[in-house]
Order: structure tokens, then sequence, then C-alpha cells
């Protein structure tokens, strides 16, 4: 386990979930009053299993851990994928649908999760589906500009399922999956070079960098936390509350969450949803913390005389 | 809770985080140096306002932001005002020691785009800012670092004198500087330093400077709450609790003068005559005495 010195933690001093990538040790200092209330289940742990039986080939292992994880964070994309592309490896077209049907539909923009559902539904003889994620990823190209940086893995993804499409249920070759995963190693820079982004307003590409820091660390509350600001930020406020909502599913003490979500509801004009954000970061920072002072700023701010 | 006291500290589980806040930014393998030991510091007879400063210095909550939001204060890199050899940061140092102040990971108006740390000065040493106090250039690069390099709030001309002043106070000791021996008495002695601010700031009709030292003292025991886990210390835990809540509820009353400031006058006694002399009595049973922090040591780099 790692508990110091990675950046993810600063973020995740205000977690109460014992992660393996960002620790946060809740309970002093400045940190939660109470004790930190963990969650009973940590999905980054699984999905570190997973991830890295997927990179190294052991499909079966690798489902057997994501399916935890789908279980724990029925949304997350990457993990969805993940499981997805492991039943598919293994020949198990009927199981991969589901997992990357909901990858797909929770990331419309994962080249990888249409081109093997697409490649999937060809090989279970469902032409018109996999016609539709052909379609979809054709979509994507055009609107891919010329030099776009998903240009040519747009262009690979669409030639391997117009083949797969032509071979059809017929075809026996096994999928492999083509999926490279970031190491575990590049997730703090990627995590800092990501919040350096947020506070310099780039928030698109702040975005990508969180969404490669999800395929390196799982679903983690950090990361979903700022997916969910930077959404926000950019007036996106289902997707923003959607990443929040998962933050907290897996990390019910998580300060960063209660008091982004807590902006939300307040920028949404639900004063009393905010108030009731304020008042768990009020029982959860027993020592005070800055993400309580936030929130009781932006509520004053927003409605000077209910703070 | 007697008897069963003799066994102060339990074992932490081999998977437990550790519940120390410095450990966030601490070099693996230097852990328990960073528990235990500190940077001398020689302030000599220190002023209300050198107090004053040296509570909001110890304050995350002055800063903004990520540092604020991991608990870490301008002492997080400036122990005792001095530097912090057991700083580490992923992707903000590049060894123990430094730091990239001028990354936009902790607020965007210095950010300059290049990965460039430097090693965290000793700030009894001189350095590139005056410290004369004729200038005023030691208070506008402190308020650049807080709201520029920090995304912090604004601070008061009185929280920026205070800090000032404290910092012009930070000398080298004359025995050589020798690492000091961390202690309860750090804690108590900040939290106290900061109600006496608190007190002035208030007299002096600075509310917002009052609250931030109301939120110092708090974050100080916080810290003391790390080192009195529970089993056995729960009753002190609780209280330590009850305490940071009682000055929680003053908050909204900076700005009420003589009844602010009697408050937290009843606070202090209270705090200093009854608590304050249950945790002392603890201090060799908790996490305060190193020879209770032996679990620390097997979990170094283990990343």
């Amino acid at each position: 386990m790692r508990y110091y010195r990675s950046s993810l933690s600063l973020l995740a001093a205000c977690a109460a979930l014992a992660a393996p990538v960002a620790l946060a040790a809740g309970g002093g200092g400045g940190g939660g009053g109470a004790p930190p209330s963990q969650s009973s289940y940590d999905p980054t742990i699984d999905y570190k299993k997973g991830a890295e039986a997927f990179a190294a080939g052991r499909y079966a292992e690798a489902a057997k851990a994501l399916k935890r994880v789908v279980a724990a964070v029925p949304r997350n994309p990457q993990a969805n994928y993940l499981l997805g592309a492991s039943h598919l490896a293994q020949g198990d077209y009927s199981r991969a649908v589901k997992p990357l049907e909901t990858a797909v539909r929770h990331d419309g923009k994962m080249i990888e999760a249409r081109r093997d559902l697409g490649v999937v539904q060809a090989r279970l003889g469902k032409a018109d589906k996999a016609d539709r994620e052909l379609q979809a990823l054709r979509m994507m190209q055009e609107q891919c500009a010329v030099g776009c940086s998903d240009a040519a893995k747009l262009a690979d993804a669409i030639a391997r399922l117009e083949a797969a499409i032509a071979a059809g249920p017929q075809a026996r070759a096994a999928v492999a999956p083509d999926m490279r995963l970031p190491s575990a190693a590049a997730l703090d820079p990627i995590y800092v070079a990501a919040v350096a982004l947020i506070n310099e307003g780039r928030y698109e590409a702040a975005i990508a960098k969180l969404d490669a820091a999800l395929w390196a660390a799982g679903p983690h509350p950090d990361v979903l936390t700022y997916l969910g600001f930077a959404n926000r930020k950019l007036g996106r406020h289902d997707a923003a509350e959607a990443y929040y909502r998962d933050a907290l599913a897996i990390a019910p003490t998580h300060r960063g969450a209660i008091e982004y979500y807590g902006e939300l509801k307040l920028e949404r004009g639900d004063l009393a949803g905010a108030r009731a954000h304020l008042a768990r970061l009020d029982a959860i920072c027993g020592f005070g913390c800055n993400e309580a002072d936030e929130l009781r700023r932006w509520i004053e701010e927003k409605a000077p005389s209910a703070g | 809770m007697a008897g069963a006291l003799a066994l102060a500290v339990p074992a932490v589980p081999a998977a437990a985080p550790p519940p120390f806040e410095t450990l966030r930014w601490t070099a693996p393998g230097a852990e328990l140096a960073a528990l235990t030991t500190q940077p001398a510091a020689c302030l000599g007879t220190a002023s209300v306002e050198i107090q004053a400063g040296e509570a909001l210095f110890n304050s995350p909550r002055l800063l903004g932001g990520q540092a604020a939001k991991a608990g870490l204060s301008c002492a997080g890199c400036h122990v005792n005002g001095r530097d912090n050899a057991h700083f580490l940061m992923a992707a903000v140092s590049d060894r123990a020691g430094t730091a990239d102040v001028t990354h936009s990971f902790f607020g965007a108006a210095r950010g300059n785009g290049r990965f460039d740390p430097v090693a965290i000065p000793d700030l009894a040493r001189p350095g590139k800012v005056s410290r004369d106090s004729a200038g005023g250039a030691l208070e506008s690069f402190v308020r650049a670092l807080i709201v520029d390099e920090f995304a912090g709030r604004e601070p008061t001309p009185a929280m920026l004198a205070a800090i000032a002043a404290y910092v012009r106070a930070i000398a080298p000791c004359p025995d050589g500087d020798p690492p000091v021996r961390r202690a309860l008495d750090d804690q108590l002695r900040l939290t106290v330093s900061a109600l006496r601010g608190a007190i002035g700031m208030a007299r002096r009709g600075d509310a917002a400077a009052a609250r931030a030292l109301l939120a110092a003292a708090r974050h100080q025991l916080g810290l003391i709450a790390e080192r009195y886990p529970a089993p056995p210390f729960g009753a002190e835990r609780r209280d330590l609790l009850a305490a940071s809540r009682a000055l929680a509820d003053l908050d909204g009353k900076a700005a009420d003068g003589d009844g602010f400031t009697t408050a937290l006058s009843t606070w202090r006694a209270g705090f200093e005559n009854g608590l304050a002399q249950r945790l002392r009595r603890h201090e060799a049973r908790s996490l305060y005495n190193p020879a209770n922090l032996a679990f620390v040591a097997p979990q170094q780099d283990n990343r």
C-alpha cells in the first residue's frame, strides 16, 4: 500500500478511503475529525489486479477481478471495457456484450469500446448492431479534424470492424485485445498535470488527462471528483453529478466530492441540498477543513441570508 | 482506562493507513524521522504578533487549493520556519527537500509550464527577499505566496504583518541547530499562540484574522488527535473534538468584540487546566513518544 508522497493524495487528503495509489490519511490533523468511515470495498485494488492480468494476457483472471469492480462501480467505462475485452479475448462473445455496451453508454468517445462491441456483435451474427458501431466510428472520424490525435486509431478501428463484419459469425480466429494501459507509475504525473490544467481553466484538456488517470488507476474517487469538477465548469451538470455520485459511492466521506457536489447543487438553485452537504462536511471535519470553508463561502455569497 | 493502558499504543495493522498528515509529503524511509524530530527554532521571546504569525504559518487554511485540502501549511515545507529535508511529493519534487513552486498544481498564477523544483530554503538564513521591515518587501512576498502560488484567500494586512514578523524572528540556534524532538508541547504552544493572536486580532477589529487563527488552533488540536489513537485514548479524542467544535461555534462571533474575546479566554483557561493537563500526563504513552512509533518503520518504501 502506498500512503505517502503521491500527489494524488493531496485531494485524497479529503478522502476517507484507503486507496492503493493515493492514500488518504484521514482522521487526524487538518483532516477528518471523525475517524474515517472507510468503504468496505476499494475498487481500485481489484482494478489494478484486473488491469495487470489483462496486460499480461491472463484474461480469465482479469475478468474475475474486473467483475468485482463493475459490481461496485457499474458505470465505470474503463472497468467495463476491460471486462468486456477480457470476455472477447476468451471467445465469450455473449458475456462481452453487456460490459462493452455499458462502456459505450458512459463514454461514447471510447474508440476501443465501440470497435470491440462492433466486433462482438459481428461474431454473434448481429450485423445491424455491428454496423451501428461502425457508423458511430465513422461519424467520429468525420468529426476528427485532419491531424487530430485519434485519426490513426479511428482508421484502424474502422478497418478492423469492417473486416469483422465482412467475416461475420463464421470467423474463428481469436480476437486479441488491442489496448495499451498506462502504467501505474505514470499516474502521479498524469494526475498532477490534470490538476494543473484545471487550475489554469483548461477543462477539456484536464478531462483528457483525468480519463488517462482512470485507465491507470481505475475508479479512484479523487479522479472521479475532478472529472465532476471539470465537467461542471464546462456546464455539463448531469455528467458532473454522475461523477460526484460515483466518487461518493466509493468513498462516502470524500470531502472534495461532498464540497463540489454541494457547489453543483447551489448552482442548480438547490440551497437546501448545498446546506446539507455543508452539514455533512462539518460533521466529518471535526478539526476544520478547507472544503467546508469553501462551501460555506459559496453558500454565503450566493445566498447571504442563508449561510 | 487505567490498567489496560499498559499497552498504550496498540499495534497498527500493516494495511492500515498511517494517521499522520505529515507523511503525505514525506520521503520514503524518512517517516520516523519526520514524525519524531524537527529542525530547531530559536525565536527568543516572541510577541503576540509573532506568535500569531507562527500559528498562521502552521495553518493549512491560510493557503488555498491543493495545499489547504491536503493539510499542507507553510510549515509543511519550512518546519519551524527552517527547511524540510524530508519533503517529497511526486511530480512536484525531484528529490527529497525540493519543490517546484512554479507548478500550476498549487495555483495557476505562478505556473511557468516547466518542471523546475528548487531546494526548500531555510528561512533562518538570508534569502532573496529583504527582511527589512521598512520596505514591506517581505509582506509583499508573503502575500504573493499565499494568493498567487497557493491560491489562498487574500490575507488581511494584520495577518501579513504577523507572518512577516514571525519570519523575521526566525533565527539559527547558537548551538549549531541540532534537530529537536517533536512533542505535545509543539501543538499546545501553537494552539495557545493562535488563541492569543485571535484575541488580539478581534480587539483590533480584524474578524477575518481572528477566524483564521481559530482555524489555526483547531488544526493543531487535530494534530494532537493524530498522536492519541483510540483505543486507548477515546476519551481524549472525544474531548479534543469537542474542544475544536467549541472553537468552531465561536467562528461566527469573531466580530462580537468583548463577547468573543471573553469566550476565547474562557475556552483557553478550560483547555489549559483540563484537557491539556490530561494530554500531558499521557504523553509518554501517546504517539509523540518515538518508542511507540515502531509500527511506522515496516511501512517504509512499500510503494
